[in-house]
């Protein structure tokens, strides 16, 4: 079974002829089935053989991004790749077609970013022309009304000059007009910088100056090209060093200047020249906008051919530099691991490869020897994949390790339908998964966004756990917090009358059966009880609580042992496809021991409790177990805890054997260890021949610090591979008795403590279904039924219904569905895999187009 | 007696999934890995049933009505 175990993997070494050398890794490449290792890693990346190359790739690779990006902010569509030679070039070819359309498309936008400024700053001329000159005119007819004005009240003040400037001063009247030429400047200034202007200018000029502004609104400025709101204005001030100051602060503020002509006529003139100016600009302009977007048109249809060939050729020379080079330079040789079912493809790519570049040799290509532990490979479809991605997300497998995720596809999705059971709830996730599933092929192709995309990724994970729910809450007997009577009668009946079966009936009338409402129902069929699931009869009333707890609790370690000696089974199929006897006699058999003598026994006194109907107080026998062994029934006085005969002698020697497998499990493997590596180095300081036990396939159990050697494993044909443990390649022999025997203690240590830990940890399956189950039945009381309780009118329905609608979906099918996730996830990533999982391996990451294909430029 | 017949249901149910899954024409790791998730599923739903059951065997508190 190909999930259950990685994939075999061998190390090979191929020999690749220089001149086919870029063909053939091309070939590998869409085989993509080859993980090359480096054997160049001690060069940095300006060292290597095919830096230059990769240089150039990258300086298409921004010219390529340049182009999206022109693209993009054309709006035109990128189309995507046609066909597989689409488009496919030479790579020098290549290089200078994208370097000359990249001139091209530079000197494109030069050239229309400057007709654009010419452009802005016309219609700026435009816009002075016409405010300023209104100013002018306004200023000319109020001169010409003041002059006729004091024409005639002061008919002999006839030394007043009558200046076109001086009207525009406010208090012209009464003010000592001088002979004095007052110069101006024009220009535009976007409105927020206005009134620090014109603080700055009258502090320059000392108030010598008079500045008028009037907003025209949003104008596209020539320097940015973005819209800003501004104003024209007009400074009016005397002398030539005002001018200076002036202009540097118009400079300062980027106010444009505009050369404005005195004459009436001469602004005339250049409004003419302006609009003919503007016209031609606009032509102009239209012309180079269409060529630039053939340009772009042009481009954007081979685009998508372009990156995608220009990421591959990428990849081709960051994987031509991890080669390294023969001493001849005509070989290049390579190491890679890969997977022993795809050698048959590889070769026959090297083969067809080798034909197409026509070289003499073909590419030799042969298995390697190693000790090094190989990469991790999972074969899985498109359904599995989520369930293998949860599981490495807490760590990669090691190298032929069992793989939880064969049980966790379906243990997951059932210890979340546990904390999350409701028929109702889980029909509405079934509906929102089969959604997604059915519509897979399409919602593949679009960018959903990070949470979407998320739950469509793990769309069979939410198909799953929606299937599991509904079953889970057929047996909680709970839809929408509404019992079900799906599965028969209730087996309880009023205990004075046997007739009267139904609660609702008996709620209607209290006097049929007072008993009901003090010592309660009673069980009409003792020892048959429901046919399927919970009892409806148990649903709404007071003591039902008290009895689902008991219920839930106790199936909750029932269910957490299970899974518990599962994973030590597990461990235990490791150890025997390592050939880890050691192990399995020093660790395996006492783990069992200690959590079945403890926990199991547990398990089968609730059972027995159930099977019997017996009223025995279970934590009082399991923890008297401990602190007066020996003695069941409290010396006589509690005789309901003694369930069976010989109680107390058999739980005297379970506990006898729990405090051995203690020791046990702590001091003989590094004993033995200890022991076999002085055997071993005893023998090794003299020549002789390697003992037969010395050329068995052993893979011993080593440890996160220390390397234990294996024997001679040889890699090749057998399936237990590839190796002995050793990091990074070496068989030397370390072995530090003190390192091995705090990791032993550590071990021992975490399994003891943790068989109790762990049980109690599952019992947040029972906390979160209690919480999913209230929550549920509280929304439905005091939403649905309470605003039919109170009155019942049409609208307070409908909108307690539409609140119940959004409280279900946003708190139950979002966040508590969110949280049995996150629980069941820490159950299986904690409580099952510390029991068997090493989980430190590394991923098999092939060279592959495909891969390199989807990744951004 | 009643939960020995539902064990003997699930173990028909497991007879079926067995089948089906025999019978697919899927390649042999494929089948095995089906047959695995069949069994897990089948020995799963009926642990969740089979306790629930045992639990209302013999109940040792009573429905009390609320009044």
């Amino acid at each position: 079974m190909e999930l259950f175990r990685s994939e075999e993997m061998q190390l090979c070494q191929l020999m690749i002829p220089a001149e086919a050398a870029r063909d053939t890794i091309a070939a590998l490449g869409e085989v993509g089935m080859l993980q090359f290792k480096d054997l160049n890693a001690d060069r940095t990346a300006f060292q290597r053989t095919y830096a230059n190359q990769i240089k150039r790739c990258d300086e298409m690779a921004r010219q390529l991004r340049f182009f999206t990006s022109e693209v993009e902010k054309a709006g035109i569509l990128v189309a995507p790749r046609l066909s597989a030679g689409q488009g496919l070039m030479e790579f020098d070819a290549l290089e200078q077609k994208l370097g000359q359309l990249e001139s091209e498309l530079l000197e494109l936008n030069a050239n229309s970013d400057r007709l654009h400024r010419s452009h802005n700053e016309l219609l700026e001329l435009q816009l002075v022309l016409e405010r300023a000159g209104t100013f002018f005119e306004d200023a000319r007819s109020s001169a010409d009304r003041a002059q006729r004005e004091s024409a005639t009240a002061a008919y002999a003040d006839s030394t007043r000059t009558p200046d076109i400037g001086a009207p525009l001063l406010e208090s012209a009247q009464a003010f000592e007009p001088k002979a004095v030429q007052l110069g101006f400047v024009a220009g535009t200034i976007p409105v927020e910088k206005l009134a620090a202007f014109e603080r700055l200018l009258f502090r320059a000029t000392r108030g010598n100056m008079f500045l008028k502004f009037t907003p025209v609104g949003s104008v596209a400025d020539p320097a940015t090209g973005e819209r800003v709101e501004k104003a024209v204005f007009v400074v009016f001030f005397a002398g030539e060093r005002a001018r200076q100051k002036i202009l540097k602060i118009c400079e300062a503020f980027s106010a444009n200047r505009y050369p404005f002509p005195d004459d009436i006529s001469r602004q005339r003139q250049m409004n003419a020249e302006v609009n003919g100016r503007l016209r031609e600009l606009h032509t102009t302009l239209e012309a180079g906008d269409r060529l630039r977007e053939g340009v772009l048109q042009a481009i954007s249809l081979n685009l998508e051919a372009w990156s995608i060939q220009v990421r591959r050729e990428k990849g081709i020379y960051h994987t031509l530099n991890k080669l390294s080079v023969d001493v001849t330079r005509k070989v290049l040789v390579a190491e890679a691991w890969v997977p022993v079912a795809a050698k048959a493809r590889v070769q026959d790519a090297l083969r067809t490869a080798a034909a197409r570049a026509a070289s003499p040799v073909g590419t030799v290509f042969q298995p390697l020897v190693t000790y090094e532990q190989p990469p991790t490979f999972f074969q899985t479809s498109n359904k599995t994949s989520a369930f293998q991605d949860i599981v490495d997300a807490y760590g990669i497998a090691r190298y032929r390790e069992a793989n939880p995720a064969v049980f966790s596809i379906v243990t997951f999705p059932f210890l979340f339908a546990v904390m999350f059971g409701d028929i109702g709830h889980g029909i509405i996730m079934l509906m929102f998964a089969l959604l997604l599933v059915i519509r897979e092929r399409k919602l593949a192709k679009q960018d959903l966004g990070d949470i979407l995309g998320m739950m469509f990724g793990g769309r069979y994970v939410i198909l799953l756990m929606a299937i599991f729910s509904i079953f889970t809450g057929m047996i909680y007997n709970e839809m929408f917090s509404v019992v079900t009577t799906w599965f028969g009668r209730t087996r309880f009946a009023c205990a004075t009358d046997h007739t009267l079966t139904d609660p609702v009936t008996i709620m209607m009338n209290p006097d049929s059966c007072p008993s009901a409402f003090s010592t309660g129902l009673e069980m009409t069929t003792r020892g048959t009880p429901f046919a399927f699931g919970v009892d409806p009869a148990w649903h709404g009333t007071r003591t039902e609580l008290s009895f689902l707890n008991s219920m839930k609790m106790k199936m909750s370690i029932v269910l957490g042992v299970v899974q518990m000696n599962a994973g030590i089974i597990l461990s235990y199929f490791n150890q025997r496809y390592f050939a880890d006897s050691l192990s399995t006699l020093c660790e395996f058999i006492p783990q069992m021991i200690f959590l079945n003598g403890m926990f199991g026994y547990l398990c089968v006194l609730i059972l027995m409790k159930w099977a019997t109907g017996s009223t025995a107080d279970l934590y009082h026998t399991l923890i008297y177990m401990f602190l007066s062994p020996g003695d069941v029934d409290c010396g006589g006085k509690c005789p309901e805890n003694k369930m069976f005969a010989g109680q107390a002698g058999l739980q005297v020697f379970l506990l006898l054997m729990c405090f051995i497998s203690v020791p046990w499990m702590l001091l003989p493997k590094p004993l033995i260890l200890k022991k076999r590596h002085e055997a071993r180095s005893q023998r090794s300081a003299s020549y002789g021949l390697l003992q037969p036990d010395d050329n068995a396939y052993r893979f011993q159990r080593f440890t996160d610090e220390e390397s234990v050697s294996g024997e001679s494993a040889v890699v090749g044909s057998s399936r237990h591979g590839a190796s002995a443990a050793g990091h990074g390649g070496g068989h030397e022999e370390e072995f530090e008795f003190g390192e091995v025997m705090v990791h032993q203690m550590i071990h021992t240590i975490e399994f003891v403590l943790g068989a109790i830990s762990n049980t109690a940890s599952y019992l947040r399956l029972w906390a979160l279904s209690l919480a999913h189950s209230q929550l549920s039945a509280v929304f439905y009381d005091r939403l649905l039924m309470g605003s039919i309780r109170g009155g019942g009118s049409p609208i307070a329905i409908f909108i307690a219904f539409f609140v119940f609608t959004c409280a279900t979906i946003g708190v139950l099918l979002v966040m508590e569905s969110l949280s049995a996730f996150l629980h069941a996830l820490r159950l299986h990533w904690v409580e099952f895999n510390n029991k068997f999982y090493h989980g430190d391996g590394y991923q098999f990451m092939p060279f592959s187009f495909e891969v390199i294909d989807k990744e951004p430029l | 007696m009643g939960f020995w017949l539902g064990t003997l249901v699930f173990l028909i149910f497991e007879a079926l999934g067995f089948g089906v899954v025999h019978f697919s024409g899927k390649p042999r790791s494929a089948k095995l890995l089906n047959h695995t998730l069949v069994a897990t599923t089948v020995v799963c739903c009926w642990l969740m049933w089979g306790i629930v059951y045992l639990a209302q065997k013999y109940p040792l508190v009573r429905p009390i009505l609320q009044g």
